[in-house]
């Protein structure tokens, strides 16, 4: 527990975040799960507070940010697919942000013995992307074939459990004289989970989509899977930016 | 980390993935839905655990309210909750109802999820294969 309202436990994010800044996250290995067991289930655990008003609200907010981030992946993705790798004004360096260190990247990636062979902090870094691109796939992979847990608890009382199947089979436990609002509460939990676990696969969507049209654009020796880790980088950036700049608004 | 990797890693997802696609029809063929109550808070020792019906223990803890089963042509089986009078409990019945809509929501939204994932992880392979 990491005194959060909103935690993800068993599941290994890349660099231990919710790139989705949705959820904070608790690694599998301190679950308290049993062996053997911890494979198969992911807990998205909602922590209340006893007041209704300020319960509602929490989790409300966090909901529009989940739609906040799918409507930013929509534009990630459209900026994605409008990049041009070879246009002359990339060539020239005259681009900014999240563009220019990503066409960095590709240029960088193009000629990749004497990039790596020269600049140690450049691979250095690359393997550690590599690392968490590896970990997004094997996170897209459980994402969609586990269960998926979903606790409400309110005051320090959990309220109740849904246990989600991939395939849609829902099974809810509810404590005993459970009001309606809590049973609102924990509907508006089980909303946000999925929610959630929607946008990280449509994340992992774009980002795959990105990187091989890159490469067909860019023709990186390597194509796809090079480029793999600067798209997840570029996206996250790009969230990251399109936030910062909601919170200014 | 290399390359050859982060390839192995694709094509053991997209593999994957297909194989799990295979069993996905069969899978969504129906949805089942269940809702049981607790007279005891104790989610927490629960949780990460497999929901094992046939477990004494576990049955000692929950009681099953009401089920709903949905085949993919709509053909449809509940079994309704009812109170010490044999009475529909409405309120169970209610919260029930609103899992079932849910989780038809959820199977709609999974089937698309499913599509999108396949295309992409199909070209993907394409390309690390090719």
């Amino acid at each position: 527990m990491n005194g959060s309202a909103f935690v993800l436990s068993g599941m290994a994010l890349p660099g231990g975040k919710d790139p989705l800044g949705i959820w904070a996250t608790d690694g599998p290995a301190a679950t308290p799960f049993a062996a053997g067991q911890a494979e198969d289930v992911m807990v998205w655990r909602v922590e209340l507070p006893s007041s209704g008003f300020d319960a509602r609200s929490l989790l409300g907010a966090r909901t529009a940010a989940v739609s906040a981030r799918v409507s930013a992946l929509a534009d990630v993705e459209a900026r994605l697919a409008a990049l041009e790798p070879t246009a002359p004004h990339y060539a020239m360096g005259e681009t900014t942000g999240p563009e220019a260190a990503l066409m960095a990247t590709i240029q960088q990636l193009a000629m990749p013995a004497v990039a790596f062979d020269t600049d140690a902090d450049a691979a250095e870094r690359f393997r550690g992307i590599y690392a968490e691109c590896q970990a997004l796939l094997e996170q897209f992979r459980r994402l969609v074939e586990h269960y998926a847990w979903v606790v409400t608890t309110q005051g320090g009382i959990d309220v109740a459990l849904t246990v989600v199947a991939w395939s849609g089979d829902y099974d809810t436990t509810w404590l005993d004289g459970v009001t309606e609002p809590q049973m609102q509460l924990h509907r508006d939990a089980v909303h946000l989970a999925l929610a959630s676990r929607d946008a990280l696969l449509r994340l992992i969507n774009v980002v795959g989509t990105g990187a091989l049209t890159l490469a067909l654009k860019a023709s990186v020796p390597g194509g796809q899977i090079l480029l793999l880790p600067a798209v997840y980088q570029y996206v996250r950036d790009v969230l990251e930016a399109l936030e910062q700049f909601r919170i200014r608004e | 980390m290399s390359e050859s990797d982060l390839r192995s890693a694709i094509e053991k997802f997209a593999k994957d993935l297909a194989a799990k696609a295979e069993s996905f029809v069969g899978d969504i063929a129906t949805v089942e839905v269940r809702t049981f109550t607790t007279p005891s808070s104790g989610f927490t020792s629960l949780a990460g655990q497999r929901l094992d019906l046939t477990d004494p223990t576990a049955l000692q803890q929950l009681q099953l309210r009401a089920y709903t089963k949905v085949d993919f042509d709509c053909d449809t089986t509940v079994c309704i909750p009812v109170d010490a009078n044999d009475q529909i409990d409405r309120s169970v019945w209610d919260m029930h109802q609103t899992m079932v809509n849910q989780a038809l929501k959820t199977r709609e939204t999974m089937l698309r999820t499913m599509g999108d994932a396949l295309s992409s992880a199909l070209e993907a392979l394409q390309r690390v294969v090719g």
